[in-house]
């Protein structure tokens, strides 16, 4: 008897192992990615809630002489490169860089004071949650980078196969089905959320990868412009670079520099907005000081830089993007949001919550399917069913668990900032274990629910504790109009109200599903 | 941001994509609407691009191109999200919210 061939697999049914798989593969690291992500989008505003020294006001002039010349003369008197960042009303405290040698040293200071401040306690959502969404703080080899550029094109090609797996684009377009089943329902979320913010994921997806080119294409340039790595930069930023002479010549007047470049900016049409001043070999008859301009009012996140001769204050050049630098610089901006506008970087938020919301529901899609044909004992079940609630829900506790920490570990306690660190990971590597614990049988989501209910509990008591440690309740600051803060404890209390109200919609589904799958298995049983 | 090209933008995007939304298939169904006839159809669909390009504009003139172009499409995604999450449970209001706009609106813009 001829064999008969299987009928060949479409592009469809392709598409779909391949959108599955990749889900599977990635969507850990995807989840920690759009949800770090989604939290830098207000990353200053986290920054005034984790370090209280930083609920200031952002002051309203600031001068290079008188604030950032006399600190960095003392402390990188023999430095190579000084960099003064400007404070900005997200960020009212100024910051300080020197480098000597292969360090790369830094303060922070308060321009009203004219004070530079002690190391801070805690690295806030600019110093954590910001550079975890793009290195995952691996720095070695710059693997966090790679780790990241295989992530977004593992969630480049999630989208294009998602699509073509969409059998009726248009005739499901507004589609969801609450009062259907269960896995029908988070499938109509998971498509709702791919769908209708398909632009935002592929524009943030392809615009991150366009900010680390210059990490992907090392090799390239590198090969490229053999040892005049030098040479590359400078035609793609167009900066100006001089080598150090060995004559001392003391730096002319900043100020002016400054005021010039501002100047420089208003007549262009562009809001003259410092962002920072770099002086490259200060002290040297060749120093060169370049005024960077923090871009407020467009996309684009381009400097429009001014290069000054540091000893003469004679302009050296104003820098002039390619077209290549202009559009890494636009994809860049829309990534980023250098610019002041609340409602697109609200909307942001809102985009990137139902980024979350995406991946956490192809989750729920897989387990939904698999639960419906009893695979529960599986292995693979419980791994991935762990793994998810680790990735989800865990790292929501974690989060949640280190702001809780960074209220009640003492002011003094050394090395401070490194313990919420290790708090946060223990605590998240806990959760993994705790879903791993709870992840198989018929209760599908134990682990979920149960983490749920912590994440409520963790979110109120941290909006209390700093109330109680700082003064600074929610009722408090929205009357005082610190907006900073009333976002984070709101967001906080919201966040508490949602985990709450799925922990007990869990509850009634766990309850009624160990029933159903129960009965099935004693039907199968009887019946076999 | 002003509240008029504000709340033009948002209920612009509700009621243009509302009356899109009503030429689906799939919804028309489960909103137990009658079959259109070509022309209706036509001035539906019509009417939902006006809505669309109205609450565009109305970004655009406020925010400058590159800044009301993210706006719009930001928006654009996020109430068509919410628009279909609320659909299952309140359509007749969806339905009959999106058609008293496009109307208010269009009225505006003639008169």
């Amino acid at each position: 008897m001829a064999s008969v061939k299987p009928p060949p697999r479409g592009l469809r049914q392709a598409m779909d192992s391949l959108h599955t798989w990749l889900g599977l593969a990635f969507g850990t690291l995807l989840y920690l990615v759009f949800f770090m992500g989604t939290l830098s989008v207000f990353d200053h505003e986290i920054d005034r809630w984790m370090l209280p020294e930083t609920r200031i006001e952002a002051p309203a002039s600031v001068s290079f002489e008188r604030h950032f010349r006399p600190h960095l003369q003392r402390l990188g008197s023999d430095a190579s490169l000084w960099n003064a960042f400007w404070p900005q009303p997200r960020e009212p405290l100024a910051r300080l860089y020197w480098q000597t040698d292969d360090n790369f040293l830094d303060g922070r200071l308060n321009v009203d004071t004219a004070t530079l401040l002690p190391q801070p306690g805690s690295l806030g959502g600019s110093g954590f949650f910001f550079p975890f969404h793009y290195s995952f703080h691996i720095h070695w080899l710059d693997i966090g980078y790679w780790l990241l550029a295989v992530v977004s094109i593992g969630m480049l090609a999630a989208l294009v196969s998602g699509v073509i797996i969409h059998r009726k684009l248009w005739g499901e377009f507004f589609t969801f089905r609450p009062d259907r089943s269960l896995p029908r329902a988070v499938l109509d979320i998971h498509n709702l959320t791919s769908i209708m913010l398909l632009p935002f994921h592929l524009l943030i997806t392809f615009s991150g990868l366009v900010i680390f080119l210059s990490i992907y294409f090392k090799p390239a340039i590198d090969f490229i412009y053999n040892a005049q790595v030098d040479r590359a930069q400078d035609e793609l930023y167009d900066t100006v670079t001089r080598s150090p002479t060995g004559h001392a010549v003391p730096l002319a007047d900043i100020d002016a520099m400054v005021a010039e470049a501002q100047r420089r900016w208003r007549d262009q049409g562009l809001t003259p907005t410092v962002r920072n001043v770099v002086i490259d070999n200060p002290g040297d008859a060749a120093a060169v000081v370049e005024v960077r301009r923090l871009p407020v009012d467009q996309i684009s996140y381009s400097y429009n830089s001014v290069f000054f001769a540091g000893a003469t204050g004679v302009v050296l050049a104003q820098q002039r993007n390619t077209l290549g630098r202009s559009l890494a610089d636009f994809f860049a901006g829309l990534h980023m949001l250098p610019f002041v506008h609340w409602g697109i970087r609200w909307l942001y938020f809102l985009m990137g919550l139902a980024s979350c919301g995406m991946i956490a529901s192809g989750f729920l899609v897989w387990l939904e399917k698999r639960r419906r044909r009893l695979q529960l004992g599986s292995r693979m079940y419980r791994w991935i069913n762990g793994l998810a609630a680790a990735s989800i829900t865990g790292l929501l506790v974690a989060t949640l668990a280190m702001l809780v920490l960074n209220r009640v570990l003492p002011t003094g306690l050394p090395h401070r900032a490194s313990w919420e660190v290790i708090g946060f990971f223990a605590i998240w590597i806990a959760t993994l274990g705790h879903a791993g614990w709870r992840a198989g049988g018929d209760a599908l989501y134990h682990s979920w629910r149960e983490q749920l209910g912590l994440a409520a509990w963790l979110a109120l008591g941290a909006v209390g504790l700093n109330g109680v440690t700082t003064g600074d309740f929610v009722l408090v600051t929205l009357f005082k109009g610190h907006w900073a803060l009333a976002g984070v404890d709101s967001v906080l209390v919201l966040t508490a109200a949602v985990a709450a109200m799925a922990y007990r919609q869990l509850g009634r589904r766990d309850t009624a599903m160990t029933y159903t799958v129960s009965s099935t298995l004693t039907k199968t049983a009887s019946s076999g | 941001m002003t509240t008029i090209p504000l709340l033009t933008l948002f209920f612009g995007a509700w009621s243009g994509l509302g009356l899109i939304c009503l030429q689906s298939p799939s919804e028309r169904r489960r909103l137990g609407l009658l079959p259109q006839t070509g022309m209706l159809r036509l001035l539906v669909v019509l009417t939902a691009i006006a809505q669309l390009i109205l609450s565009l504009s109305a970004a655009i003139q406020h925010h400058g191109i590159g800044f009301g172009v993210l706006l719009w499409g930001s928006i654009m995604g996020l109430v068509g999200l919410m628009l279909a999450l609320v659909l299952p449970y309140a359509p007749r209001t969806v339905m009959h919210s999106a058609i008293a706009i496009a109307a208010i609106m269009l009225t505006r813009v003639v008169f």
